[in-house]
């Protein structure tokens, strides 16, 4: 009883860091519940490796580990479906360089000019709405829309540079 | 038309095109760039998400999903488990008592039903104060069951046994090989071989109510 509520404290202090991380790696809401779930399932069950100096980092690491092996689980054109990265076995991710990096990368959308570059990004992205949906919308072609994006993405890459170089 | 477009028209389709097509498409500098780029694009917009509408009430109704037992639950259980063995016990009384009355009236059938009663309302108390635990077991073996980290081997182990089919491994280290894996109860065995086909390195025939698993590389390890 005291294990389990123990947990759940664990459970609500790190709920929203663990399912960044994984949502940040797998890209899927419900796949990244269920890593959290899983990890947490498995210490309710057998809390042993847990201790309480190093909670954060083993569950961060344990969120981290899963979601490597959804990826690794997954088909070539599966990874490229949910935008998986591409060399999990050799990339070993800095957390905080990591970190630094999509906050400024979330800064760098955000700043996307022409507005129709950020809307390409947004509704992709976010919406999930495809490219030819989006082109369809803007009464463009899909070859125009694709000419957008690759700019969008150059411009990220630019400013993305330049911040991070700071 | 040109590369990018090519990796783009590529990117809103991607099962339509083959892993050797893949393959080349993403040695190609400039794509594997912007696919990079794509993929941080996705987890950005995606951190953004985490931050913002996780809520107190989302994480509540996770956190319920983990722990069907709630805190007051089990003593509640408890007192009506009592209750329960409490009714039970004034049922025996009762029964003994009409059996009495009945030896009284006829002594043969008397004896006959009085045993038949008296070893019902035992077996009932019985279920009853193993009520709580027994939920338990019930509840584990409908969920989804989690292997985490387990051998093959042990995971197939449970697949004959719950489809009733036979196991052949093709390489002699395919049982060892561990594997994360999440069954649920609803699944075909049609369902388990092809999302076991989806790991890269297991490889299963199903023939005639027999596996045939065949594994090509030791994955990494889990937590």
């Amino acid at each position: 009883m005291t294990d389990q509520r123990k947990l759940e404290q664990l459970f609500r202090q790190h709920y929203r860091q663990m399912y960044r991380q994984a949502t940040i790696l797998l890209h899927d809401d419900a796949e990244s519940k269920d890593v959290v779930h899983d990890i947490f399932a498995r210490l309710l069950d057998d809390p042993k490796d847990l201790r309480e100096e190093t909670a954060e980092h083993y569950l961060l690491t344990c969120v981290q580990n899963r979601c490597l092996n959804v990826i690794r689980s997954r088909k070539i054109q599966e990874r490229v479906e949910h935008l998986y990265i591409l060399d999990i076995d050799t990339t070993i991710l800095p957390a905080k360089q990591l970190d630094e990096e999509l906050k400024a990368l979330q800064k760098v959308i955000a700043q996307l000019d022409p507005p129709v570059y950020q809307d390409i990004i947004i509704q992709h992205y976010r919406d999930g709405v495809t490219f030819k949906e989006i082109a369809q919308h803007q009464g463009v072609s899909e070859t125009t829309v694709y000419k957008h994006l690759r700019r969008a993405l150059d411009q990220l890459r630019t400013h993305l540079k330049k911040l991070m170089s700071v | 038309m040109n590369k990018t477009n090519l990796f783009f028209q590529m990117m809103e389709q991607p099962q339509l095109y083959t892993d050797e097509e893949w393959q080349e498409i993403l040695a190609d500098k400039e794509c594997r760039e912007l696919y990079t780029l794509m993929s941080k694009t996705q987890s950005a917009i995606n951190a953004t998400h985490a931050e913002n509408d996780i809520t107190d009430e989302m994480i509540d109704v996770e956190w319920q999903r983990l722990s069907p037992v709630q805190p007051h639950s089990s003593h509640i259980t408890i007192q009506s488990s009592l209750r329960k063995i409490a009714a039970v016990f004034i049922g025996v009384l009762m029964l003994s008592g009409i059996t009495l009355a009945a030896i009284h009236i006829s002594r043969h059938v008397g004896v006959n039903s009085g045993a038949a009663d008296l070893q019902s309302p035992a077996q009932k108390t019985r279920i009853s104060t193993t009520r709580h635990q027994t939920a338990e077991t019930d509840t584990i073996s409908t969920e989804p069951k989690l292997y985490d980290n387990v051998p093959l081997g042990e995971i197939f182990q449970d697949v004959s046994n719950r489809y009733n089919v036979k196991v052949v491994y093709q390489n002699e280290d395919a049982p060892r090989l561990r594997l994360f894996y999440r069954w649920k109860p609803e699944y075909t065995l049609e369902k388990v071989v092809e999302m076991m086909n989806n790991f890269e390195w297991i490889q299963i025939q199903s023939e005639n109510d027999t596996l045939f698993i065949k594994t090509t590389a030791i994955p990494a390890k889990d937590c």
